[in-house]
């Protein structure tokens, strides 16, 4: 079996308000492996946002151990866990986190560039992917010009520009009604299949977690 | 007698208290108001007053906001964080953010905390990038709403800055490339220390901005040579010798060059009056410089005087 993209061993994190510590992570333990697609099942408040946080690397403050294709991340600086964030890791929100002031494409382009990419490749892999996604008539759309739905397309496009090994989403389709939710669920995970990455994804929704490969549900800080 | 004298006597009594009463009761009532605007107006004066020997007293938060100081300090954070994420080019970075321009406009503390003296501020960040490099999209300039912490340093060193929600300036910051250049004479000579910024490919200057000056070589190199728009064998004043001395400071002049030649050209008698007399004013504070970076600043000003001018928004300075 290959190396898995992502391991959690005995990740804690918990938070003092006042005289009060609140444990939300008790020590997870877990595995993705290439190009697996797992769902992060759990109810609202139960700690999936703050092990997405974990695993990308976005917050400090956390115990145990995070690898990242065989990396040890935890103890990394800055700059260290900014390159891993920007060789291996792709971000879907529940809010979209479009750049407003670029058009589609180019907040498509954006994460390309920065990664090394040419001018010209990396807008031709913006066109295919929003092309793709149906958003072929959007490309020179600013954000606010988009709907909730192209808008999330637009996000999706964003995290898989650089094919990333493991992409993170949290509520990827929550900020959308239930039938515009199902169509860009399903072009996420076909996207993610195609590209051949993986995918943690974040959710309560336990239809939208049924059509990944694997479930994990996290309760009481320790995975179920 | 008796009758004329009681008549003499008590005739103008009745005239004159009638008079005083008048006249006391007006002056009484003269009295009352100016009075009562004279305190209402000493108690206002009283209150800006106080509060501006207060900020005169001290540096107070307000000034912390919005001064040169914290915004010098946010264009290295952004350049600095910008080239994290790109994970290359930190040094070229750096200098880069010598010649960019940040602007901040409505800079407004939102609170400071007492204990560590920390000041939250808030503003709408605009940042002109130097000639010569573009970010993605062939923007020169970047803007976004920015929150920023300004505190003393943990170790006394001076005052630091922490940014929030300033990923939609630092992320299209760290996509940065050169530009093509136009002529061959704008290259940077022998001695002039290359920017690792990459360059467009063959056929690739579609995604960036159109030709523009040579990218700046921050580091003054007295060898590298420069292009201004005048004929450096004429320099004589400090600021046309620093600016023949160095391909940055001599993209700046083509630029604002370019911008004056095209403005004067369309532009009606009033603002063509406006263009030359502030002209001489700039050029009096160029040449005043003590460094390249103050003569960088002044060229941008001047360029986002000329803008001004022609879009009629020009206010004399103070």
């Amino acid at each position: 079996m290959s190396e898995p993209v992502l391991r959690t061993r005995d990740l804690q994190r918990s938070f003092v308000q006042g005289d009060v510590t609140i444990e939300v992570l008790r020590g997870v333990d877990l595995d993705v492996a290439p190009g697996e697609i797992v769902a992060l099942l759990g109810p609202s408040g139960s700690g999936k946002s703050t092990l997405l946080q974990a695993v990308g690397l976005l917050e400090g403050g956390f115990k145990g151990s995070i690898q990242l294709n065989g990396e040890e991340a935890s103890a990394l600086d800055d700059d260290g866990r900014t390159r891993l964030r920007r060789e291996l890791l792709g971000f879907v929100y529940q809010f979209h986190h479009l750049l407003p002031e670029f058009n589609a494409v180019e907040n498509v382009v954006l994460p390309q560039l920065v990664r090394g990419a040419g001018p010209d490749a990396a807008r031709t892999r913006a066109e295919q992917l929003l092309g793709t996604l149906g958003l072929a008539k959007r490309l020179d759309h600013r954000p606010s010009k988009l709907s909730g739905g192209e808008q999330q397309r637009v996000a999706v496009a964003r995290a898989l520009a650089n094919k990333p090994p493991l992409v993170l989403a949290d509520e990827p389709t929550g900020n959308l009604d239930e039938h515009t939710a199902d169509i860009v669920f399903a072009e996420f995970v076909k996207l993610v299949r195609g590209e051949g990455c993986a995918a943690l994804v974040a959710t309560h929704n336990e239809r939208i977690a049924s059509r990944m490969d694997r479930v994990v549900r996290l309760h009481e800080g320790r995975l179920e | 007698m008796e009758p004329e004298r009681r008549r003499g006597v008590q005739a103008p009594v009745p005239k004159l208290n009638w008079t005083t009463i008048a006249l006391i009761g007006g002056l009484l009532l003269l009295i009352l108001v100016i009075a009562f605007f004279a305190t209402g107006r000493n108690a206002d004066q009283d209150k800006l007053t106080n509060g501006a020997l207060t900020t005169a007293g001290a540096p107070s938060g307000e000034k912390l906001c919005a001064s040169k100081t914290t915004y010098d300090l946010i264009k290295r954070e952004l350049f600095r964080r910008a080239a994290e994420l790109r994970g290359s080019d930190q040094a070229a970075f750096d200098k880069l953010s010598a010649y960019a321009a940040l602007r901040m406009e409505n800079p407004v503390m939102e609170s400071e905390d007492n204990s560590t003296h920390a000041v939250n501020c808030s503003g709408s960040l605009s940042l002109d990038l130097p000639p010569g490099v573009a970010a993605v999209g062939g923007r020169r300039s970047l803007m976004s709403d920015v929150d920023y912490v300004v505190q003393p340093a943990a170790d006394g060193s001076g005052t630091v800055v922490m940014l929030r929600n300033a990923d939609a300036i630092i992320a299209p910051l760290a996509t940065l490339a050169r530009t093509t250049t136009t002529a061959p004479a704008q290259t940077p000579g022998p001695g002039a220390e290359p920017v690792p910024i990459p360059a467009p490919g063959p056929g690739e200057e579609g995604t960036l901005a159109p030709p523009a000056a040579t990218p700046p070589s921050p580091q003054p190199e007295p060898s590298a040579r420069a292009n201004p728009s005048f004929n450096c064998a004429n320099a004589r004043t400090r600021g046309e010798v620093a600016v023949c001395r160095d391909s940055g400071l001599a993209a700046l002049d083509r630029q604002m060059a370019a911008q004056y030649g095209s403005a004067m050209s369309r532009a009606d008698p009033g603002q063509r009056a406006l263009l030359q007399s502030t002209r001489s004013r700039f050029l009096g504070f160029r040449d005043n410089c003590r460094s390249d970076s103050c003569i960088a600043d002044a060229y941008r000003g001047r360029m986002r005087e000329i803008s001004d001018i022609m879009a009629g928004r020009w206010t004399p300075p103070r």
